[in-house]
């Protein structure tokens, strides 16, 4: 696969959040947006007029409003400077941040800022969700993002005790990191004792997606801003070096669920893995990487897709979530932060990945800092029907040297 | 190569997208949105670092990025159209029938425009820079069409006449850029007249009409009702529950900042008069414990006396100490204390004496006076004598007046006529000119706007009047 | 009877016949259950635009019963828990239709806890509850200082704010001898904080004393912000605009699309294949997306077919054509219709009585047998067919 070198180096010098809810009427859109700019200027210790340019993102038609970035301004602080406004369905946080380092790589712009934001509140998740399907086929049949089929494989592959019982210890793991993390959305305090009990009550949503399982919907922005080499190093103490990202997409997938093992299904998550990892030189990603920030959108998708992006055989994935090595403190922490199942401002989700690894890179997650060092973090976006994107974060600009063009 | 298709295969499906959703205006659209409903009262935000004022309201300027959402000042229901166009479609998205007229309009005291229906008006006959004031919706949907219309503004400037123009010749002594720039800008203004509300004064109380404010609460109220209707300062007295005038610190602080937290735009001028019978010492020190933007100075010691004037009888024979030695110190303390003196003068007498205190060299420019008329101890209300004591006011000097009873129209319609500025309100007439009691000072505001309408003067708004009168605001 | 915020299980309940609006009860005849653990069972019935709540074990024939603990069903009837957060974590559970317990949201008004009167020792807690939040580390930079209250009184204590590195820390008690210390009746301090007299007249007065550094005492209005009781807070009224957005669209078949729609008319499904691989697309499309060459032989496929796999859908999404609410549950099956191979399934609804019958396939085991149910009046729409059913 045709992959750029980079022009220069890009580092992380920025990253602001705003508090994850589900009630944000206190504030309309561009105020809320102001409140991750505001903060990541602040970590930056820079001020607007430092911008360069500004990427934009959120999903389209989950607000109802047409060019926020127009109206946004207020917030982003786009006044007079260049701004860029993307949308590509759940990646587009990991998208914005792909443009914003492109950016800079580029030499276009020496400092871009990335903001994702999501008032789910405002609108109406599923509904707008329904309109990425085809209107003349599929549209009548849509349900969101929600979907039975991952539970339906986890459990045809082995067995419902085991998958179920996976599933929510994920779900459980995710709901303790949560807990650590003042930003997040929903920490419910759930223990590692509920799980049979919430196998059995949780309300189903579709097949065996059950409503403890799926992604909350909250309001919130998230602002990372990225800077040249020469910049990172004149701005920042400890800048985050972005060392590559792949995207990768395919046809629709709404309805390929055949279940014919004669056909091979591939899949975007290992295909962009795959390419990824060659191209860095990297055989184990379970050891290679200190931290996973993953786009988690339901439990049942996570402890599958470990597979898939960490390039695991049969069920290892499984066994690093029943051995709670994906815990803090863990073999490989996934998603100290909480993950999308905790905090899902959907335009800004995949972003906060982006944001959380390197705030983990940088040591700056506070009470959900990995106590061992970290060095090398993976963050992942997913977008409907099936669309990858992978960013790989260092804590040490040294991997010059690895063949990655 | 491509797939054997026909193009009759080919057609159109019709769809529909329909989604709800809920739209969150947040604190500050909020507050913007229920006051413009339930107050009728259009807000806006000031920048405190460009100065510039925005409706609707937003959390931070965005040209310097500055956090505003504090900053809340309230504009007026008027403003001037800066740009506008008609719709000539129907949708069922639109809020009227076309054709109608969508207006940018700059409110009085914003600086950025706001979108709204202008009706009342023939598309062909808005012009850019016409006047045009808000009317409220009697239903209300808490949108901004709470708002539900602007139409052509009923006060309108009308010119009859150039403005009088000052009189003086320039001055021979040499003066500094700085002084010369900024009296280019006083004279720029020389059109604009300054309307003044004295609210209750000492001695007007509530059996002679109702409306006449005791209570801190009151005050503001008043305040704000004359601010609506176009003055730019006020004149008070405080008074005690019971109506008696106070000399009492807290009594008139309270006073004082209820009025500029109901309105803080409004300037206002208290009384170094204060009320009967009070020391030199209760006189002055609550001003300088208040801290004014202006007081008035008294100028001459005079009989201030309760008479009829029917029977000439005395009621109540009252000396009005004003001593040499008082306007010094007073003067000098009220300088010294950043509160700008408002020289009142109740005959040409009065001005003498100002005119040698003055000698010392301690008052600072611009010099502003009142001319008081009608007063049972001074003089009733002449206009050779306006027009005399209007000629022996020193160089760039501004005046107001003010008429006791029913000598108080005639007189400011005189300074109106002479470019001096208006003062009205129930501590000098209760009455309006058809000879009703006054609903409060705001409605003998109403005529004198009206006033300046006839005369060709436009009403200033209370910064243009703190250019005018050299004020600095606090 | 436990209290949760001062509230107990029982004034829900008892506030019920007062709260209930005859508007949101329309066209419900049912009973429903509520299950408060430690606390009883009560039982709502309501029919005919009426109401009747009852404390009786006797929960039998409801149409769903709501369980849950005290301080959860009082923290949600009272905003102090959010109801969405509890039900997800199954704090609050649902037995048996929870559409039909969702009707219960609609009829009554929300739960309003009645009003207090405030001693001073309340507003001294709130008071101290709040100085730590309230403190101004803006204004006390390089302030190194404490703070003692000595107050006086039935409702009195003592405390200390200790001010450092920008940081304001209470302590309940006075240690040796802080920067600066109040004292004052505790009645008073209440009266001072909330304006009713000025400190300055107490002090006058002797009620009060100063000892120490009095000059911090004077600066306590910068160091911490004005005190309001969280009680008075007064709520601002935060604007929300519904509304439901509602265009009109026209979608262009294209020839692809437009001739597997047309053929729908004749009863018939019609799609192509890929010259290269073989791909049986469904529905057609003009190029297949694994080889990226056209796809160019027109071939008839099913009607009838097997289910690999259906979605049993519990949740209630919009209709994106219209914005209202679809009814639950209902299956969507993957359909694997005769002559189409591996992946390439074909979506449709299931019958909706026969969802619970439904078996998905795979190489080995043969799903379900469905056939189409078509409709009266074709179109050359999907919706002509109105659903799969079992094939018996």
């Amino acid at each position: 696969m045709a992959h750029r070198k980079k022009n220069r180096n890009v580092g992380i010098i920025g990253i602001g959040q705003t508090k994850y809810s589900s009630h944000r009427e206190d504030v309309n859109q561009p105020e809320m947006i102001n409140e991750a700019v505001s903060a990541a200027l602040k970590d930056a210790s820079l001020t607007m007029k430092d911008v360069d340019c500004i990427v934009h993102g959120n999903m389209e038609l989950f607000e109802m409003v047409h060019q926020p970035d127009l109206w946004h301004t207020l917030g982003t602080g786009a006044y007079g400077k260049d701004c860029i406004r993307i949308t590509t369905g759940g990646t587009v946080g990991a998208t914005i941040a792909c443009a914003a380092d492109n950016l800079v790589a580029s030499g276009m712009y020496d400092i871009v800022m990335a903001i994702g934001f999501q008032k789910l509140q405002e609108g109406h998740t599923t509904g707008g969700i329904t309109n990425m399907a085809d209107p003349l086929w599929f549209r009548h049949l849509q349900t969101g993002a929600l979907t039975g089929t991952k539970a339906y494989d986890v459990i045809k592959e082995f067995g419902e005790e085991r998958a179920k019982r996976a599933s929510l210890m994920y779900r459980v793991i995710m709901d303790k990191h949560a807990g650590l993390n003042s930003n997040a959305h929903r920490a419910f305090g759930l223990e590692f004792e509920q799980i049979d009990d919430l196998i059995k009550t949780s309300p189903k949503l579709v097949g065996d997606l059950k409503l403890i399982e799926m992604c909350s919907q909250s309001d919130g922005a998230c602002c990372v801003i990225f800077a040249c080499e020469k910049k990172a190093k004149e701005l920042s103490k400890k800048p985050v070096w972005v060392r590559d990202h792949i995207t990768v997409h395919r046809e629709e997938v709404f309805v390929m669920f055949g279940y014919d093992d004669r056909h091979p299904f591939p899949m975007t998550h290992r295909f962009a893995a795959e390419q990824l990892y060659k191209r860095n030189g990297i055989t184990s990603p379970v050891d290679y990487f200190d931290v996973f920030e993953m786009y988690d959108p339901a439990s049942w998708w996570a402890v599958d897709w470990l597979r898939d992006f960490f390039m695991l055989k049969g069920d290892e994935h499984l066994k690093l979530v029943e051995n709670r090595e994906i815990m803090i403190g863990g073999k490989i922490p996934v998603n100290p932060s909480g993950g999308v199942i905790g905090s899902n401002p959907i335009g800004a989700t995949a972003l906060i990945r982006v944001a959380e690894a390197a705030l983990q890179v940088r040591g700056d997650a506070g009470t959900h800092q990995i106590p061992t060092p970290v060095n090398h973090a993976l963050a992942s976006g997913f977008g409907g029907t099936m669309w990858t994107v992978l960013m790989m974060l260092e804590k040490e600009l040294n991997w010059q040297g690895v063949n990655n063009g | 190569m491509s797939l054997d298709f026909d193009r009759k295969d080919c057609f159109v499906v019709d769809g529909k997208l329909a989604l709800p959703y809920t739209y969150f205006a947040g604190r500050m659209g909020s507050k913007f949105i229920t006051t413009l409903r339930d107050e009728k009262k259009i807000m806006g935000v000031k920048c405190p670092v460009c100065n510039k004022v925005y409706v609707p309201p937003r959390q931070t300027c965005e040209v310097d990025m500055t956090d505003i959402r504090e900053n809340w000042v309230e504009l007026r229901n008027t403003g001037e159209v800066t740009n506008f166009t008609v719709i000539r479609y129907d949708d069922k998205h639109l809020p009227r029938k076309a054709p109608f007229i969508l207006a940018l309009i700059k409110l009085d005291g914003a600086d950025s425009p706001f979108a709204h229906i202008l009706e009342g008006i023939a598309p062909e006959e808005v012009k850019p820079g016409m006047r045009v004031e808000a009317v409220f919706a009697k239903a209300t949907t808490s949108t901004i069409l709470d708002i539900d219309h602007f139409e052509p503004a009923r006060v309108s400037k009308v010119q009859v006449s150039e403005p009088a123009e000052r009189t003086q010749a320039p001055a021979a002594a040499p003066r500094s850029k700085e002084e010369m720039e900024q009296d280019e800008r006083r004279k720029a203004m020389s059109k604009k007249v300054i309307i003044t509300a004295a609210l209750a004064g000492a001695a007007t109380m509530k059996n002679q009409n109702p409306a006449v404010p005791y209570t801190p609460q009151e005050f503001a109220e008043d305040a704000y009702k004359c601010w609506k209707a176009g003055a730019a300062m006020v004149h008070v007295h405080a008074r005690e529950d019971g109506g008696m005038a106070t000399h009492d610190h807290k009594r008139i602080k309270d006073t004082h900042d209820a009025i500029k937290e109901k309105c803080p735009d409004l300037i206002v001028n208290m009384s170094s008069a204060v009320g009967m019978g009070k020391t030199a010492e209760q006189r002055i020190s609550q001003i300088i414990h208040v801290k004014p933007e202006m007081a008035s100075l008294n100028t001459n010691t005079m009989n201030f006396s309760l008479v009829d004037r029917k029977s000439g009888k005395v009621f109540i024979d009252f000396v009005f100490e004003n001593t040499f030695t008082m306007l010094q110190d007073f003067g000098k303390a009220m300088e010294e204390a950043g509160v700008k003196p408002e020289m009142e003068l109740y005959d040409m007498g009065g001005l003498d004496n100002w005119l040698l205190i003055s000698k010392q060299g301690f008052f600072t420019k611009p010099y502003n006076f009142n001319f008081v008329w009608g007063v049972a101890g001074g003089q009733a209300f002449r206009p050779d004598a306006f027009m005399t004591m209007k000629h022996a006011l020193p160089e760039g000097a501004n005046f107001t007046t003010c008429g006791v009873g029913t000598d108080q129209f005639p007189a400011i319609t005189m300074s109106s006529l002479a470019g001096g500025h208006m003062r009205v309100g129930l501590e000098d007439n209760i009455r309006i000119p058809t000879g009703e009691l006054a609903k409060g000072s705001y409605e003998q505001v109403e005529w004198a706007v009206k006033i300046a309408e006839i005369a060709g003067r436009e009403v200033a708004t209370p910064d243009e009047a703190r250019e005018i009168m050299g004020l600095r605001k606090k | 009877m436990a209290e949760y915020w001062g509230i107990k299980v029982e004034d829900i309940f008892n506030t019920m016949k007062e709260r209930f609006r005859p508007e949101g009860a329309k066209d419900v005849s049912a009973s429903f259950g509520y299950d408060i653990k430690g606390e009883g069972t009560w039982r709502l019935t309501v029919r005919n635009n009426t109401m009747n709540i009852e404390k009786t074990d006797d929960l039998a024939g409801c149409a769903a019963i709501m369980v849950a603990d005290g301080e959860t069903f009082v923290g949600v009837n009272t905003g102090k828990v959010d109801g969405a957060g509890a039900f997800t974590s199954g704090k609050v559970k649902v037995e048996g239709s929870l559409s039909d317990f969702g009707k219960t949201a609609k009829m009554f008004r929300k739960f309003s806890p009645p009003k207090k009167e405030y001693t001073d020792k309340d507003y001294i807690q709130d008071m101290f509850g709040t100085i730590v939040s309230r403190f101004q580390p803006q204004n006390c930079e390089g302030l190194d200082a404490s703070i003692g209250y000595d107050l006086r009184g039935e409702a009195g204590g003592q405390w200390t704010a200790v001010i450092k590195d920008g940081t304001c820390a209470l302590k309940n008690t006075i240690e040796g001898k802080p920067t600066v210390r109040l004292e004052v009746a505790a009645s008073d301090w209440v009266r001072v904080m909330m304006g009713k007299i000025d400190a300055m007249s107490l002090l006058a007065e002797g009620k009060a004393a100063i000892v120490g550094d009095t000059s911090l005492a004077l600066k306590l209005g910068q160091i911490f912000a004005k005190y309001t009781p969280t009680w008075a807070a007064p709520e601002q009224e935060l604007i929300m605009l519904k509304r439901t957005i509602s265009v009109n669209q026209k979608f262009s078949t294209g020839p692809v699309m437009g001739k597997f729609l047309n053929s729908l008319k004749e009863k018939k499904i019609y799609t192509n294949k890929c010259p290269k691989c073989g791909r049986v697309h469904l529905p057609a499309r003009e190029v297949c997306a694994e080889c990226r060459v056209p796809a160019t032989e027109w071939i008839t496929v099913g009607p009838k077919g097997q289910v690999r796999y259906m979605e049993y859908v519990y949740y209630a999404s919009p209709d994106p054509l219209t914005g209202e609410t679809r009814e639950t549950p209902y299956g969507m099956g993957n359909i694997l219709l005769d002559g189409c191979t591996g992946n390439d399934t074909f979506a449709h609804l299931i019958r909706r009585d026969q969802i619970d019958r439904i078996k998905g396939g795979n190489n080995e085991v043969s799903g379900t047998r469905v056939r189409p149910v078509w409709n009266e009046t074709l179109t050359g729409s999907i919706h002509d067919i109105k659903y799969f059913e079992i094939d018996e």
